[in-house]
């Protein structure tokens, strides 16, 4: 199981075709491994394919060419689904469930033992202690957020992915993520990370992706790079010069 | 096993809203009037005829209300992808679903057929025959053809949102209609639109009611074509629902 990698996506190809549109090749030909107890940053600009390929590596969209495996396994196997967690950038509305009884719903879904404690601290971690008699209907768009890093957590999965899990979250709650993201690390937990906030990929990641045009254009290691070493591999591969020179 | 429980508990919880338990009631009161009327021109005669009467208006109604978008609805608020994403296969959550809406049906039918039963056995001017087992033989047919009602709305929930599934379901009602008229009292010498019809817009399970409300010999041809065409729509919802995009994002 050691030389198993956590995630194992080889030569992934996505085209989405539409009617009376012309095709969308989303990605193009994306190979990496991602090995366990890895915290991986994956970046690039809007539509650049990065959602495409979380929810490819997830089983939710098939891909058009390629293979994804985790822990060595079909994403859509039960062995595999029970390691992982997933925060979508997309958020879920159910009305007559309220916080409480959706987490122990999954909890049991799940068959976590002591499911009361777990959901009681990660509740308090995120700061939702006060909102779980709430209806899901009845929450923000940031305690949604949190309610979605409550859920991809619950259970301790050894595989989590985050979907701009700061997106919607104010600067307090970034920082409880940040601090949390630390903790997690050091059990080993393997964490795949989409953002556009590079400062918060820089902070939590040990390696970075970089997706671009549908293509994998950049895979880097961050450690012992320096600060603002994102920009500029931003600026590096799309061009970008400063608009004062 | 214990999943598809689990599930089966949370999904029918969320089913009753506070609008969907006043609709239902709303449903089952309407549903009532017309059978006790009917029993009490003398027209039903018998329990098993009871039972059949109010079938199609309750058909008409929880197709939209139980299930108008019983897939799509939940691909779109994301609870779909909450599910598949830990502990849920794509199987288990589309048997559990149509298993909610079949339990959630029966109760509204129940009601419909109990309330008129209950309220004609009062007056003593009507006498109704119980006849027992041509009532349970009855009642089958109707969650048979519940259950294939059910699988289509399913199945084309799998690839078209709420409102559209439904309208496609009632355009397929009435077209199971008019095209079983036409084959029956035209084309039933043409083997090809006997199948097709037979598959496409099935009756066997209809067919094998009218047969019982009307003390026919046991309908084993209607059964059979029933179940065949019940076993290809749910062959071929479990093949719509593993090609579904779970997670429709923002890209």
């Amino acid at each position: 199981m050691d030389n198993i990698p956590a995630i194992s996506a080889q030569h992934l190809s996505k085209t989405y075709k539409q009617l009376f549109k012309p095709s969308v090749e989303a990605l193009r030909d994306v190979s990496f491994f991602i090995n366990e107890g890895e915290v991986v940053g994956l970046i690039g600009p809007n539509g650049a394919g990065k959602s495409t390929l979380m929810r490819i590596l997830l089983g939710f969209l098939p891909a058009n060419a390629g293979e994804v495996k985790l822990f060595g396994e079909d994403p859509e196997s039960m062995h595999a689904r029970k390691l992982i967690g997933y925060q979508a950038d997309t958020q879920f509305r159910a009305k007559n469930v309220t916080v409480k009884s959706f987490l122990h719903f999954h909890a049991e879904l799940i068959g976590i033992p002591n499911a009361k404690d777990e959901i009681e601290n990660l509740l308090r971690i995120f700061e939702l202690t006060d909102a779980c008699k709430r209806t899901l209907s009845a929450l923000s768009k940031g305690m949604r957020q949190k309610l979605e890093l409550v859920l991809a957590f619950l259970g301790s999965p050894k595989l989590v992915f985050l979907d701009e899990p700061t997106a919607a979250l104010d600067p307090p709650s970034v920082f409880v993520l940040r601090d949390f993201l630390a903790e997690k690390k050091k059990t080993g937990i393997t964490v795949l990370f989409s953002s556009h906030h590079l400062t918060e990929v820089e902070s939590v990641c040990d390696r970075v992706i970089f997706i671009s045009n549908g293509q994998l254009a950049e895979d880097t290691s961050l450690k012992g790079l320096e600060p603002g070493y994102l920009e500029q591999l931003f600026r590096k591969n799309l061009g970008i010069r400063s608009v004062v020179s | 096993m214990k999943t598809m429980i689990i599930l089966f508990k949370a999904e029918f919880k969320r089913y009753w809203t506070l609008g969907i338990i006043l609709v239902s009631l709303f449903l089952v009161a309407l549903g009532s009037i017309s059978p006790i009327m009917m029993t009490s021109a003398g027209m039903f005669k018998k329990l098993s005829q009871l039972s059949n009467a109010s079938e199609g208006f309750i058909s008409f109604f929880v197709l939209l209300i139980f299930y108008g978008g019983i897939v799509s609805a939940d691909i779109k608020s994301g609870w779909l992808r909450t599910l598949l994403t830990r502990a849920v296969t794509r199987q288990q959550y589309i048997v559990t679903k149509m298993l909610v809406a079949l339990t959630a049906t029966a109760i509204v039918y129940f009601l419909a057929f109990i309330i008129p039963a209950i309220f004609v056995s009062f007056d003593a001017k009507i006498m109704l025959v119980y006849d027992w087992s041509d009532t349970l033989v009855s009642l089958t047919y109707i969650f048979a053809q519940f259950s294939l009602l059910i699988v289509l709305s399913t199945l084309v929930s799998c690839g078209m949102p709420g409102a559209f599934n439904g309208v496609i379901v009632y355009a397929w009602m009435i077209l199971s209609q008019m095209i079983g008229f036409l084959v029956d009292k035209l084309y039933w010498d043409v083997p090809w639109a006997v199948v097709l019809k037979d598959y496409i817009f099935p009756s066997g399970f209809s067919d094998a009611m009218r047969a019982v409300a009307q003390s026919l010999p046991f309908p084993y041809t209607e059964t059979l074509w029933g179940l065949a065409a019940l076993t290809f729509f749910l062959s071929l919802t479990f093949f719509s629902i593993n090609k579904v995009v779970v997670d429709v994002g923002s890209e």
